[in-house]
C-alpha cells in the first residue's frame, strides 16, 4: 500500500524510466537462462515462465503507462496555451496600469490647477474695485505725461516726463545748493538758462525762501570756503559766472 | 556452442542498445514531469489565473468613462 501510495506520487517519467528497467533485467535474465538451458538442466523448474509472466506484466504496465503519458503530452499542449494567454493578459493588465496612472497624474494635475484658479477667483472677488475708481487712478498718472508723450510733442521740445536739470535747480535742493554763491551766479536775465536757474516766472516761489536764505540761516555750504563774495548781486561775480556757464556740457557738480 | 554464445551476446548488445535508445526518448517526451494528479491540478490553476485576469481586464474596461467635450 505504501508502495503503491509511493509510486502515486512519482511522476510518469520515473515510472516509464523504472518499468523500462525491469524489463531489461527480466529480458536479460529469460535470454540468459534460455541459453544456459540448452546445455544443462534448469536449476528450478518453472523459473523460466516465472519470468516470463513478469516480463509480460511489465509490458502490460509499460503500455498502460505509454498512454498516460500520451494523454499528459496533450494536456501540456494545453497548458502551453494557456501560459500563453496568461502572459498575454499580463501585458495587458500591465498596460492598463500605465495608462491609468497617467491618467491620475493628469487628473491631478487638472485638479490643482483648477483648485489655484478658484482661489485666484475668490481673491479677486474679496478686493474688487469699481472701474470707474481705476480709470480715475490712470488717467491721473498719464495727466503729467510719464506714460506716453503730450499729442503736440516734437524732437527738441525741453519737456520730459521726468524732472529735468532746471526743473531740479529750481526747486527746494537746487535754492539750498546756490545760496551762499548766488552773488556769484549769474542774475543775468540771459544767463538765467546757463546758469541753471529757470526764469522768475517758472521758478516755484516759497515765502519761507528770500529772506532767510539770504541771512544765512541755512546750513554752511562749502562755497564758502572758496573765499566767494558774501551773497549778493555783484556784477564781477556775474562776469565770472558767465564765463564759466558758456560751457556746454555744464551742469549740477559745476555749481560746486 | 560458441556460435551460439556469441549470437546470444550480440543479440543481447542490441537489445541494451533499443531499451537504451528507449530511456532517451522517454527522457525528451514532454508533460511528463509530473503525475497525472499534479499535471490536472496545475492546469486547473492556469484557466483559473486566465479567468480572473479576464475578468478584471473586463472590469477596469467597463468603467464608465468621461464624456470629454470636442475641442471646436
Amino acid at each position: 500500500m505504501a508502495t503503491m501510495a509511493a509510486l502515486a506520487e512519482k511522476s510518469t517519467k520515473d515510472r516509464l524510466l523504472s518499468v523500462l528497467d525491469d524489463l531489461e533485467v527480466l529480458s536479460r535474465e529469460l535470454i540468459e537462462m534460455l541459453a544456459l538451458s540448452r546445455g544443462q538442466k534448469l536449476p528450478q523448474p518453472g523459473e523460466d515462465v516465472q519470468i516470463l509472466d513478469l516480463l509480460v506484466q511489465r509490458d502490460r504496465e509499460f503500455q498502460e503507462l505509454m498512454e498516460v503519458a500520451q494523454q499528459q503530452g496533450k494536456v501540456h499542449q494545453e497548458m502551453q496555451l494557456l501560459e500563453k494567454e496568461v502572459e498575454k493578459r499580463d501585458s495587458d493588465i500591465q498596460q492598463l496600469q500605465k495608462q491609468l496612472k497617467e491618467a491620475e497624474h493628469i487628473l491631478a494635475t487638472a485638479v490643482y490647477q483648477a483648485k489655484e484658479k478658484l482661489k485666484s477667483i475668490d481673491k479677486a472677488r474679496r478686493g474688487s474695485i469699481s472701474s470707474e475708481e481705476i480709470i480715475k487712478y490712470a488717467h491721473r498718472i498719464s495727466a503729467s505725461n510719464a506714460v506716453c508723450a503730450p499729442l503736440n510733442w516734437v524732437p527738441g521740445d525741453p519737456r520730459r516726463p521726468y524732472p529735468t536739470d532746471l526743473e531740479m535747480r529750481s526747486g527746494m535742493l537746487g535754492h539750498m545748493a546756490n545760496l551762499p554763491t548766488n552773488g556769484m551766479n549769474g542774475h543775468l536775465p540771459g544767463d538765467a538758462l546757463a546758469a541753471g536757474r529757470l526764469p522768475d516766472v517758472l521758478t516755484p516761489h516759497y515765502p519761507w525762501q528770500s529772506s532767510d536764505v539770504s541771512v544765512g540761516m541755512l546750513p554752511p555750504h562749502h562755497g564758502n570756503d572758496f573765499g566767494l563774495e558774501p551773497p549778493g548781486h555783484n556784477k564781477e561775480n556775474e562776469d565770472d559766472v558767465e564765463a564759466m556757464s558758456t560751457d556746454s556740457s555744464s551742469s549740477s557738480s559745476d555749481s560746486d | 556452442m560458441d556460435k551460439d554464445s556469441q549470437d546470444v551476446h550480440q543479440e543481447l548488445a542490441k537489445l541494451k542498445a533499443k531499451i537504451q535508445e528507449a530511456r532517451e526518448q522517454i527522457s525528451s517526451m514532454p508533460g511528463i514531469d509530473s503525475s497525472p494528479a499534479e499535471q490536472q491540478q496545475q492546469l486547473a490553476t492556469l484557466r483559473e489565473q486566465v479567468r480572473t485576469k479576464n475578468q478584471l481586464l473586463q472590469k477596469y474596461k467597463s468603467l464608465c468613462m468621461f464624456d470629454v467635450p470636442k475641442a471646436s
